[in-house]
């Protein structure tokens, strides 16, 4: 009798886990794509940060970055 | 739909939205984008010596660009500012792979690097411009922490005519502790890139206490040694409190020139001093007749008596790209 409350406790939890994983967010890693080397330019102005033109003065003579 | 960046060993999978953990690879609508592809937020020309690079080139500038981002977090980094600073953060540059070649040329410059963040998440930008680079007859140079999967890393490699990689310790411990990354792929990185013929320097930055215990240092050294040759050029850097790391005190010159011991102990024949000024620590020396051949202080050549490849004294060949 114990033992048949154990297995069915076991059995229980494991299918409790899987309805869980099925459908939570992890499922849809499951059906995530891979990429890469697919990635596009975005044009200038979709470009979230400010962008201007670089001008030949604005290139400085020894960077203050490492590398 | 949530997408999986595999460029790097972190394979971030990406909500729509969202960016992996390098801030600039955008899920947009189930399209991966590089956000920063064309936009850099530094263009500089900068002494080939300043990347390090000591056997390539020697006294030639380098058109020097980056964009934001990059897929470690070490947190003594020293460009943090750019390196982890999301796009929206920092004003950027609107400069095409096209225009990249016509750029160098216009400053005098034989090559172009990719440096102070990191190539690698900036990688279309990198290889298209690379591409041009080729086709306008300059070189390709890769400052990176190496830390990307074989296949965009072969690829890339291919238009690479050298690279300075960081290994910042030959323990996967550091790595995850100190840059939330792991040793392996970098190793995998160095050999690779050496295999295919890319001129490679290596540098190590080393933290007092972290990782410039002797072991540490001989353990390096003698991968290095093992797996890169003899002639490749090894960097020991200073270390300066920094981002994340304002803790600890800059590395002591003592601690770099002992590392430089025990790095020629290993047998290595190239090894320097980085970030400090010392009278031996920045010359090259004949591996042969042990006479100085490239003598330097900071990134200043000041005398240079390589006869093309070799020495001009016993002809001995000494590796690099010297012209």
């Amino acid at each position: 009798m114990e033992v048949n409350r154990r297995t069915f406790l076991r059995t229980f939890r494991a299918s409790l886990a899987a309805a869980i994983l099925l459908a939570s967010p992890a499922k849809r890693l499951l059906e995530k794509t891979v990429f890469f080397r697919r990635t596009r330019a975005l044009p200038g102005k979709a470009y979230p940060g400010g962008v201007k033109r670089l001008r030949g003065s604005e290139i400085s003579k020894t960077s203050r970055w490492a590398g | 739909m949530i997408l999986q960046c595999d460029l790097c060993p972190k394979r971030c999978p990406i909500e729509p939205g969202q960016s992996g953990e390098c801030r600039i690879r955008v899920n947009l609508d189930g399209e991966l984008v590089a956000v920063t592809y064309g936009h850099p937020c530094s263009v500089n020309v900068d002494p080939v010596e300043k990347k390090p690079l000591f056997h390539f080139l020697p006294g030639t500038d380098i058109l020097s660009l980056a964009t934001v981002g990059c897929n470690l977090h070490c947190k003594n980094c020293q460009n943090w500012e750019i390196s982890q600073a999301n796009p929206e953060e920092k004003q950027a540059y609107a400069l095409s792979p096209e225009e990249i070649p016509n750029v160098a040329k216009k400053h005098a410059c034989r090559s172009i690097a990719y440096t102070y963040s990191d190539p690698i998440v900036y990688y279309e930008y990198t290889l298209d411009s690379s591409v041009r680079a080729k086709d306008a007859g300059l070189k390709n140079v890769l400052v990176t922490a190496g830390y990307i999967n074989e296949e965009p890393w072969k690829e890339l490699c291919g238009y690479t005519d050298a690279a300075n990689i960081d290994l910042k310790a030959y323990s996967d411990k550091f790595y995850r502790e100190v840059c939330e990354a792991s040793l392996e792929p970098v190793l995998n990185s160095l050999v690779l890139a050496k295999s295919v013929g890319v001129w490679v320097e290596v540098t190590n930055l080393l933290i007092p206490t972290l990782n410039d215990e002797e072991g540490m240092i001989r353990d390096l050294s003698r991968w290095v040694m093992q797996n890169l040759g003899k002639e490749t050029p090894l960097h020991f850097s200073r270390f300066f409190p920094q981002y994340r790391m304002r803790n600890l005190p800059p590395t002591p010159g003592s601690t770099l020139e002992r590392a430089r011991q025990i790095a020629k102990a290993e047998g290595l024949y190239n090894v320097y001093v980085g970030n400090l000024t010392t009278p031996e620590g920045e010359n090259t020396y004949c591996p042969s007749c042990n006479r100085l051949l490239v003598e330097r202080r900071g990134y200043t050549i000041l005398q240079n008596e390589l006869d093309g490849q070799r020495c001009p004294y016993c002809q001995t060949e000494v590796a690099g790209i010297w012209r």
